[in-house]
C-alpha cells in the first residue's frame, strides 16, 4: 500500500473540509459574530500549526506509523500505554463521524426511514472499501471524489453570490474584539484536530519528503473554503442567525435561485457530503484497524475489521439526538481532553524524548 | 513404495490431458522411410475425412511419391502448376537413379512453394497438412517435405460493422488471421512490430499471434499475456470472446479488462500507445490490453476529426455516460423522494402525467427500461426485414398507446428513451453494456432510499473500479491513480503536436510520441522568410 502526495493532499482536503463548512460557523458565530471569517482564519493558521508539529515528528522516523515510532522513541511497554488514548479517540471519532453523517443525511432527505438503517449502509460501503483497496483504494477515492467536492463547493458559493449583503460584515472587529475573535477561533480550530489521524498515515507515503507541503495545502485549501463559507453564510444570515441553526451553509445553498431553474441545489451539498463522510470514514476507520493491529500485534490487521467497525456502529447508535454529536461531544470530549492530550500534548512529549535521544535509527520496516 | 504412492497421487492432481489431443496420440511417431507404412498409418488417421486428398505420384523407376493435402484449404491452381506438374515432369528425366535425385529435391527443398519445411515428426506432419499446407512423402525418404500453398476461403475486405466513423479509413479486420497480420503490417514498416504465433485450442488448433511493438511495451504486459494464453486449455476457439473470458483480471466483474475491435487502425493506435493485441484466426475481432475505463469515451475517429470538436464530443460523451446510468434512477429518486428538487412548473407537469398510473415510479421505470431492452435485443436477432415491424411495434404501441391508456406516463417514457440513446452513443460496445446492466440494481436503491441511495449505489461503483485492474494497470489511470501527471488524452484530447508522451502507465521505454515545437503557430514565421 502505498499514496501518492497528490492524493494525500486530497484525502487531507477531502476530510477536513466538509464538517467544518457545516457545522464551524454555528460554533464560533456566538464569541466572534460577523468576524468570524477572521476565527476562521485564524483556525487555519492554528490548523497549519498541528500539521507542521505532527509532520516534523512523522517525518524524524518517515518508515513508520505513529504506533510504531512512539514504541521507538519510549520504549516498548510505555510506547503502548501512550496508545491507548488514541485508541479510545478512534473508536469515538469513528463512531462520532458515523453518527454525524447518518443524521446529516437523515436530517436533509429522510422523514420516516430509521437512522439505522443510513448508519448501516454507510458502514457497509465503509467496510467494503477498507477490506477490498486498504489505504490504496481510500486513496484512489479520494483521488477521484476530492476534485468533485470542490468543484460542488465553489459553485455553491458562486451561485449564492447574487444574494449577499456585504454591509453583514460590518463593523470589522468592533464588536466583538481580540478576546471574542479568539474564543470563537477554538472550536473552530478543533474542527482541524483530527488531523492527527494522518499520523498512522505517512509511513505510506511513496515520496515522503512530500508528506510536509501536501498536507499544509490541504489544510490550508480547506480553511480558506471555510473562510469563505463562514463570510457567505454571515453575509447571507447576519451575525446572530447562524448560532441558532443546525448547518448554516446547508441552509444558504437552499436559498440560491438562478434563472428560476437552478433550485434546491442543496441536495448536491448532501451528496459530496456523502463523498467527503465516506472518505473521512474509511480512513478512520483504516487507520482504527490498522493502528490496533499493530498496536496489539496482529498480522492480519483486516480480520479486525469485523470486530471494530460493529464497536464503532454500536457506539454510534448511543447518542440521543442529532445534536449531541456535534455540540456535547465536541465540548465535553473533543475539546477538553483530546485536542490537549492527544492532538498536542503527547505528540509534543514524542518530539521532546526523539530530540533529547537524537535521531533514532529506522530499524522497523515500512509497513506493507 | 511411499515414492510411488506420492507419484500417483500427483499424477492425479496433475491436470489430464484431453485424449482427443493430436500431440499425445502421435506422440513421438515417426515418419517411416517405408511409403507404404506412411500411406497405411496416414489413411488410418485421416479415415472418413473425405477432404483430406491422398495423391500417388510417380517419380521415374518404381519410386513412388505421396502428395497429401487438404481439399478447400489449399490452392488447387497453383498445387497443379507448381508442385505436380514439375513434379511429373521431372520424374521422366530422373529415369535410372531416381533415388539420389528425390534425396537431392527434399535436401534443397526444391519445391516451388513460399514456404518449405522438412519434418520426421507424424504428428508436425498431421498438424501441417490440417493447417492448410501440403506434404510431399517419397519413397525412401525418412522425412516429409511441407510446403506452404495454403488459400483458404476468406470474405473481401469491407468496412466494419461495429465502428463506423464519418472520416478515417474504412477497411475493417476479417476473419483471416493472415489477412489481418499483412492489414496492420502495411500500417507499420518496422521490423520492431512483432507477431508472436501461438496455436489454443485442442480440437481446432486454432492459431493466435500476440502482436506488439518492441521497445515501446512493457515487457511485463507481454509476459504476461503469454503467461494467461499458455494456460488455456480448450477444446476449440470460435471468437475472441473465449479467450477473453480465459485471460480476463476479474472475471466476477460487469467491466471488461479486454478492448474489442474490429479496425486496424485502432489495433495500431493502441499498439502505438503500448499495449498488446491478440489476433484470432476465425474472428475478425481483435482483443487489446489493457483496457482503461476511459477507453469507453474514445473513438477511433476522434483522432482523425478536429481536436476541438472532439473535446467537445468526448465531453458530451461522458455527460452521456453518466445520463445512461444515473438519469432513471435520478428520475425516480427525485419524483418519489425529493419533489421539492423539481422546478414548480415542471413539478406540475410530471405531477399531471403520473396522476392516472397506478404504478409507484421506480416500477413504471423498471417495466419501461426491461420493455426498452426488449426492443433492442429483438431488434439485434431479428432477421432485418422484421426489423422494423419491432421499431414499429415499440415506437407505437409502447409509447404513444401505453402513455394514452395511462398505464406509464409521458416523462418516464422520455426519460427511458433518452437514457437507451445515450447508452448507444458509447463507442465501447462492452464497455456501455456494464453501465446498462449497472443501472438497474441503482434503479431499485434509488426507489428504495432515494438520493442517499444513489450515493451508496455511485460510492459502491467507484469502490469496485479503483480496486479494478487491467494486466497490472489500474483500471481508472491515469485520472487516479495519476501516473503520468497529465490529461491530455482522457475527457478532451490535445492536438497531435501537444500530446508529446505516450500514456505513462503503459509505456516501457521510449515515451516521447511526438518531438515537442510542432505547434504550426510558431512555425509560420519562418516558413514567411
Amino acid at each position: 500500500m502505498r499514496i501518492s502526495g497528490r492524493q494525500l493532499f486530497w484525502l487531507v482536503f477531502s476530510i477536513e473540509i466538509m464538517l467544518a463548512m457545516l457545522y464551524s460557523v454555528s460554533a464560533t458565530v456566538t464569541a466572534a459574530g460577523q468576524d468570524t471569517w477572521i476565527s476562521m482564519l485564524l483556525a487555519g493558521l492554528i490548523g497549519l500549526g498541528i500539521v507542521l508539529l505532527i509532520v516534523k515528528l512523522s517525518m524524524r522516523y518517515p518508515q513508520q506509523t505513529f504506533v510504531q515510532y512512539s514504541q521507538t522513541i519510549m520504549g516498548k511497554w510505555a510506547g503502548r500505554l501512550l496508545i491507548v488514548p488514541y485508541f479510545i479517540m478512534w473508536i469515538f471519532l469513528n463512531s462520532m463521524v458515523l453518527r454525524n453523517s447518518a443524521d446529516f443525511v437523515y436530517l436533509a432527505l429522510f422523514t420516516k426511514t430509521p437512522l439505522y438503517v443510513i448508519m448501516v449502509t454507510l458502514m457497509i460501503l465503509v467496510v467494503y472499501v477498507v477490506f477490498t483497496g486498504g489505504l490504496t483504494g481510500i486513496a484512489r477515492c479520494g483521488e477521484l471524489m476530492g476534485p468533485i467536492i470542490l468543484v460542488v463547493i465553489l459553485g455553491t458559493c458562486l451561485l449564492s453570490i447574487n444574494h449577499l449583503n456585504w454591509h453583514l460584515l460590518t463593523p470589522v472587529f468592533w464588536d466583538s474584539g481580540g478576546t471574542g475573535i479568539l474564543k470563537g477561533t477554538l472550536p473552530a480550530a478543533a474542527f482541524y484536530g483530527d488531523v492527527i489521524m494522518f499520523s498512522m498515515v505517512f509511513a505510506f507515503m511513496s515520496n515522503p519528503k512530500q508528506a510536509l507541503s501536501r498536507t499544509m495545502w490541504g489544510i490550508a485549501l480547506s480553511s480558506v473554503l471555510v473562510l469563505f463559507g463562514a463570510a457567505l453564510v454571515i453575509m447571507t444570515f447576519g451575525p446572530e442567525l447562524p448560532a441558532r441553526m443546525w448547518a448554516p451553509f446547508f441552509g444558504m445553498t437552499r436559498f440560491i435561485s438562478v434563472l428560476g431553474f437552478i433550485q434546491n441545489v442543496d441536495i448536491f451539498v448532501v451528496v459530496i457530503w456523502l463523498f467527503s463522510a465516506f472518505i473521512k470514514l474509511s480512513l478512520f476507520l483504516f487507520v482504527t484497524v490498522y493502528g490496533t493491529a499493530q498496536w496489539l500485534n496482529l498480522k492480519n490487521w483486516r480480520s479486525l475489521i469485523w470486530v471494530l467497525a460493529p464497536l464503532i456502529l454500536i457506539f454510534a447508535l448511543l447518542p440521543q439526538n442529532a445534536t449531541a454529536p456535534i455540540k456535547d461531544y465536541v465540548q465535553q470530549f473533543w475539546l477538553p481532553y483530546v485536542i490537549p492530550i492527544n492532538v498536542i500534548g503527547i505528540p509534543l512529549l514524542l518530539w521532546g524524548v526523539s530530540m533529547m535521544r537524537g535521531k533514532s535509527s529506522q530499524r522497523k520496516e515500512r509497513p506493507e | 513404495m511411499s515414492n510411488r504412492f506420492k507419484r500417483m497421487l500427483s499424477k492425479d492432481r496433475a491436470p489430464r490431458a484431453d485424449h482427443l489431443r493430436l500431440d499425445d496420440e502421435l506422440s513421438g511417431q515417426k515418419v517411416s522411410a517405408s511409403l507404404n507404412h506412411n500411406e497405411e498409418r496416414l489413411r488410418d488417421i485421416f479415415r472418413n475425412c473425405s477432404d483430406v486428398r491422398l495423391r500417388p505420384l510417380h517419380l521415374g523407376e518404381g519410386t513412388r511419391a505421396l502428395v497429401i493435402f487438404v481439399d478447400g484449404l489449399v490452392d488447387a491452381k497453383g498445387l497443379e502448376e507448381v508442385l505436380l506438374l514439375p513434379l511429373m515432369a521431372r520424374g521422366q528425366h530422373y529415369g535410372e537413379h531416381p533415388q539420389s535425385s528425390i534425396k537431392e529435391l527434399f535436401d534443397l527443398q526444391a519445391v516451388a512453394a513460399r514456404q518449405t519445411e522438412l519434418t520426421g515428426d507424424l504428428s508436425e506432419l498431421v498438424r501441417g497438412i490440417l493447417g492448410g499446407q501440403v506434404a510431399l512423402l517419397a519413397e525412401g525418404e525418412e522425412q516429409a517435405l511441407l510446403g506452404n500453398m495454403s488459400d483458404p476461403e476468406k470474405r473481401p475486405i469491407g468496412e466494419p460493422g461495429t465502428e463506423s466513423v464519418v472520416r478515417g479509413p474504412r477497411e475493417g479486420l476479417t476473419e483471416s488471421l493472415m489477412t489481418n497480420i499483412s492489414l496492420i503490417r502495411r500500417r507499420i514498416r518496422s521490423p520492431k512490430l512483432k507477431f508472436e504465433r501461438t496455436t489454443i485450442g485442442e480440437l481446432s488448433q486454432t492459431r493466435t499471434s500476440i502482436a506488439y511493438i518492441e521497445g515501446i511495451v512493457k515487457p511485463e504486459i507481454v509476459d504476461e499475456v503469454r503467461r494467461r494464453l499458455d494456460r488455456i486449455r480448450t477444446d476449440a476457439i470460435l471468437d475472441s470472446g473465449y479467450i477473453e473470458e480465459f485471460i480476463e483480471d476479474t472475471p466476477h466483474s460487469p467491466f471488461p479488462s479486454v478492448q474489442n475491435t474490429e479496425r486496424p487502425d485502432v489495433v495500431i493506435a493502441g499498439l502505438l500507445e503500448g499495449r498488446v493485441a491478440i489476433i484470432v484466426d476465425g474472428t475478425p475481432f481483435v482483443l487489446i490490453v489493457p483496457l482503461t475505463i476511459w477507453s469507453a469515451l474514445h473513438a477511433a475517429e476522434d483522432y482523425y476529426e478536429h481536436f476541438i470538436y472532439t473535446s467537445a464530443i468526448r465531453m458530451l460523451r461522458f455527460f452521456l455516460l453518466s445520463v445512461s446510468f444515473l438519469l432513471p434512477s435520478f428520475y425516480v429518486a427525485i419524483t418519489t423522494f425529493h419533489p421539492q428538487l423539481i422546478p414548480e412548473a415542471l413539478l406540475l407537469t410530471i405531477a399531471a402525467a403520473r396522476e392516472n398510473v397506478p404504478f409507484p415510479a421506480v416500477v413504471e421505470a423498471f417495466l419501461m427500461e426491461v420493455v426498452f431492452e426488449a426492443l433492442r435485443e429483438a431488434g439485434i436477432r431479428l432477421p432485418k426485414p422484421v426489423g422494423s415491424a419491432v421499431s414499429m411495434v415499440g415506437g407505437l404501441v409502447i409509447g404513444e398507446s401505453a402513455v394514452h391508456a395511462g398505464v406509464v406516463s409521458a416523462p418516464t417514457v422520455i426519460v427511458v428513451a433518452f437514457t437507451g440513446i445515450a447508452s448507444f452513443s458509447l463507442p465501447r460496445y462492452n464497455l456501455g453494456l456494464a453501465f446498462r446492466l449497472l443501472r438497474f440494481p441503482l434503479l431499485l436503491l434509488a426507489g428504495s432510499l432515494g438520493i442517499y441511495g444513489m450515493g451508496f449505489g455511485v460510492i459502491a461503483l467507484i469502490v469496485h473500479l479503483v480496486n479494478l485492474q487491467s494486466f497490472g494497470v489500474p483500471y481508472l489511470a491515469p485520472v487516479t491513480p495519476r501516473l503520468s501527471g497529465n490529461l491530455k488524452d482522457i475527457f478532451i484530447r490535445m492536438p497531435r503536436w501537444a500530446m508529446n508522451e505516450r500514456p505513462a502507465f503503459l509505456v516501457g521505454e521510449n515515451d516521447t510520441r511526438t518531438p515537442k515545437g510542432q505547434n504550426p503557430a510558431n512555425n509560420k514565421g519562418a516558413d514567411n522568410e
